[in-house]
């Protein structure tokens, strides 16, 4: 990446971390995560439109920003880094997708996933922000179609988790899906993969100044040599997974390429489990309450692990598509990731 | 220091070095077999570095009046991944192409790099690294090899050991002491400071009297590390590389050339590919377990050398990234070494399995060499000792 790309995502990354610093603290989540849709959701999903941000994947001629994935990996990155329990991503990426096939563009939040049909049922399994999404974009056969979550039940995956599965007890209406090339399960999994690798910045970050605060045996515990070690551990796997997802949003479109997003959602779900357990590990008890940020960021790790597609899925994916070519594993890996169309 | 690693492109003109690379290697190397390719870095072959020499792909990154090609740390990442990748046999001028050229030229005065770079560049003068001592190993600043100031130069005195190819290079750059540590300040260990203090860097003709190096064989029946005696080994004045007294620092930054380079993932390469070629040879289709196994490596694979290119952005803008390179370094031997193991468990899954011989042999090479990948260039604990430096904790 250049000097002046490298700025220009910095330009919009930064002032969106600063507008969440502002309007999604940790007290905010909590509410959130207690009240579901409410009071508190409504306000922060206003300031998130107000802020112009859910656009900037939409194209220009259609009233958007026209960006490119690149340009927005600092947006996705810091959702994880704070924990926004909006759909804030999936929704940019729904907005972008449902403005390009001329379809009505909801205002309330968006939740993307691949349903099936089961009898007279649609279900949609593992739903990243089931709980707050008013609207799911969903994957179904060839095409997508967009679903009130009102009238979806809700199975979550526990009391304060935004993750769960939708399930409409009702036929789906045909005329209303949208043919698309687009593969939701791909985009899905590149945003889930920079909300992880903000996550893990997050809680690395807690770590390590936990490390240098909390005093036993008369001194800082980061200063024993074992603790000095897992944290360096957690580092490498911080910035493995950041790269990683990098990768994954490497993309000139608001879509991704599928075997970056393969790559992203692959290395990114291996480090997410890897960093929580560190993390929890470096700080004892405190982590495991309610009342210390930690649990708001380790919880959403294991659940964005097991959302569109964990480590194994995309692994397979990956191997398949190896095994399918000719290419040696650096040219393979050159294929995937290596050059840029510019 | 997350934040330190930004996502960089190879140069266009960088990459399309790699056919003409790929076509020499074609031509230069007869069919050699896997378990021979297997061993890529630690294989010694001077005519095949000679003649890379004469393509000029050595000392691409030295300056063109000392018979460099005054190019980037990109050039050569791309020159170093397709020999590694194609597992030639680098070893003869690996070092001195590496780091004692970037080294001499860094810290060298005129009339040394007018001697050691041209000759690098034509791939006659090989290198080993004097650092290890029979009681200093990851406790590098305690090494004992001592060099005194005579009338013409320096008298040197001691004992090197893991020194790779010692016993076929021209020149050792050693780091010695030459002074004494600085008086202890605090305690009675003494500060770090005044342990590195004292320690200068020399280069050693190894033809001259009083240099004896013995290969050590290694478990695979190799023999590259040697152990080096000097005894009244005397050195010209301008033996001394660099300031007198600074060889720590020097030393240091020398490590961020040896750590950073993307060797630090291709130690398993020839046995990956081998088995990939050998998975799809079989025809019956790769069960769910081995293609997850070959998307996890090549997953990891793809960002850590993404990483590593990061890493090489910060070389060709003269930075020097200690602690980036320690820290994709020991992701990388990781890789490295998982490599053997989870390809050993996916071979032996079914115990009535018919499996190629090479294929095992290339196998068994690399898990028994897999365990230097992390102690060479630093050991793991040592690079998250840097880590945890670099990140305030120390």
């Amino acid at each position: 990446m250049s000097e002046t790309e490298t700025l220009a995502q910095d330009a919009i990354g930064a002032p969106f971390a600063r507008m969440l610093q502002e309007h999604c603290a940790p007290q905010v989540v909590r509410t959130i995560e207690r009240d579901g849709i409410g009071t508190a959701s409504t306000a922060l999903w206003q300031a998130l439109q107000e802020s112009g941000f859910i656009d900037a994947l939409v194209a220009e001629q259609q009233g958007g920003a026209g960006l490119d994935l690149r340009s927005v990996y600092g947006i996705l990155e810091s959702c994880g880094r704070h924990a926004l329990p909006l759909p804030l991503g999936e929704t940019m990426i729904a907005r972008a997708l449902l403005a390009h096939t001329g379809h009505h563009v909801p205002s309330e939040p968006i939740a993307l996933g691949c349903a099936r049909r089961e009898g007279n049922n649609v279900i949609c399994g593992l739903t990243p922000y089931a709980r707050t999404a008013h609207w799911a974009l969903l994957q179904i056969d060839a095409g997508l179609v967009l679903l009130p979550c009102a009238q979806a039940q809700r199975n979550l995956l526990a009391a304060p988790a935004g993750t769960g599965e939708l399930r409409w007890a009702t036929a789906l209406d045909t005329t209303r899906v949208m043919q698309t090339s687009a593969s939701l399960l791909h985009a899905q999994a590149c945003v889930v993969a920079a909300q992880i690798a903000g996550a893990l910045g997050r809680v690395f970050d807690m770590t390590l100044r936990y490390a240098n605060e909390r005093v036993q045996f008369g001194k800082p515990i980061g200063k024993f040599q074992a603790v000095q070690h897992q944290i360096s551990v957690m580092a490498e796997h911080s910035a493995m997974a950041s790269m990683a997802a990098r990768i994954g949003c490497d993309s000139d479109s608001y879509l991704p390429y599928a075997q970056r997003a393969a790559i992203a959602k692959a290395v990114t779900s291996e480090a997410a489990s890897h960093v929580a357990n560190l993390g929890h590990a470096l700080h004892g008890a405190i982590g495991m309450t309610e009342e210390y940020d930690l649990q708001l960021f380790t919880r959403r790790l294991h659940e964005w692990r097991l959302c569109a597609g964990a480590e194994s899925f995309w692994q397979q994916r990956i191997g398949a598509d190896l095994l399918a070519s000719s290419a040696d594993a650096l040219d393979f890996v050159r294929g995937c990731v290596g050059s840029r169309s510019n | 220091m997350l934040d330190a690693f930004q996502r960089e492109l190879i140069p266009v003109t960088d990459d399309a070095l790699r056919p003409a690379v790929r076509e020499f290697l074609r031509e230069a190397l007869p069919k050699v077999s896997a378990e021979q390719r297997a061993r890529s870095w630690g294989g010694f072959d001077a005519e095949f570095s000679r003649a890379l020499a004469q393509r000029g792909w050595l000392g691409l990154t030295l300056p063109r009046a000392y018979g460099g090609a005054g190019q980037t740390a990109f050039t050569r990442f791309v020159v170093v991944e397709e020999l590694l990748n194609a597992g030639a046999p680098v070893a003869a001028h690996w070092i001195a192409d590496r780091q004692s050229g970037p080294l001499i030229l860094k810290y060298g005065t005129e009339a040394q790099r007018q001697f050691y770079l041209p000759k690098i560049c034509r791939g006659e003068a090989f290198f080993c690294i004097g650092m290890s001592e029979p009681n200093s190993g990851s406790d590098l600043a305690s090494v004992k090899t001592r060099a005194t100031k005579t009338a013409s130069g320096w008298r040197l005195n001691g004992q090197k050991i893991w020194t790779t190819h010692a016993h076929r290079s021209h020149y050792m750059i050693a780091l010695v002491r030459t002074g004494h540590p600085s008086a202890p300040k605090v305690g009675a260990g003494g500060s770090s400071e005044s342990r590195h203090d004292g320690l200068s860097q020399l280069i050693i003709d190894l033809s001259l009297p009083g240099v004896t190096a013995r290969p050590i064989r290694d478990l695979t029946g190799d023999a590259h590390f040697c152990e080096v005696f000097f005894q009244d080994v005397d050195l010209a004045e301008d033996a001394l590389i660099g300031a007198e007294g600074s060889g720590w620092q020097q030393v240091t930054a020398e490590l961020a050339f040896e750590r950073s380079g993307p060797e630090r993932l291709y130690s398993s390469i020839v046995l990956l590919n081998e088995w990939l070629a050998w998975l799809r040879l079989r025809g019956d289709g790769a069960d769910a377990k081995s293609l997850a196994l070959a998307g996890r490596v090549l997953a990891r694979h793809a960002v850590l050398r993404e990483l590593s290119i990061s890493v090489t952005g910060k070389l060709a803008r003269g930075e020097s990234p200690v602690v980036e390179a320690a820290l994709v370094k020991d992701l990388g031997t990781e890789l490295e070494q998982f490599v053997p193991i989870a390809i050993a468990d996916a071979l032996a899954s079914q115990p009535d399995a018919t499996l190629p011989t090479q294929l095992l042999r290339t196998l068994t090479y690399v898990t028994q060499v897999a365990p230097s990948f992390s102690l060479r260039g630093g050991t793991r604990e040592v690079l998250r000792g840097m880590i945890a430096r670099g990140l305030g904790l120390r």
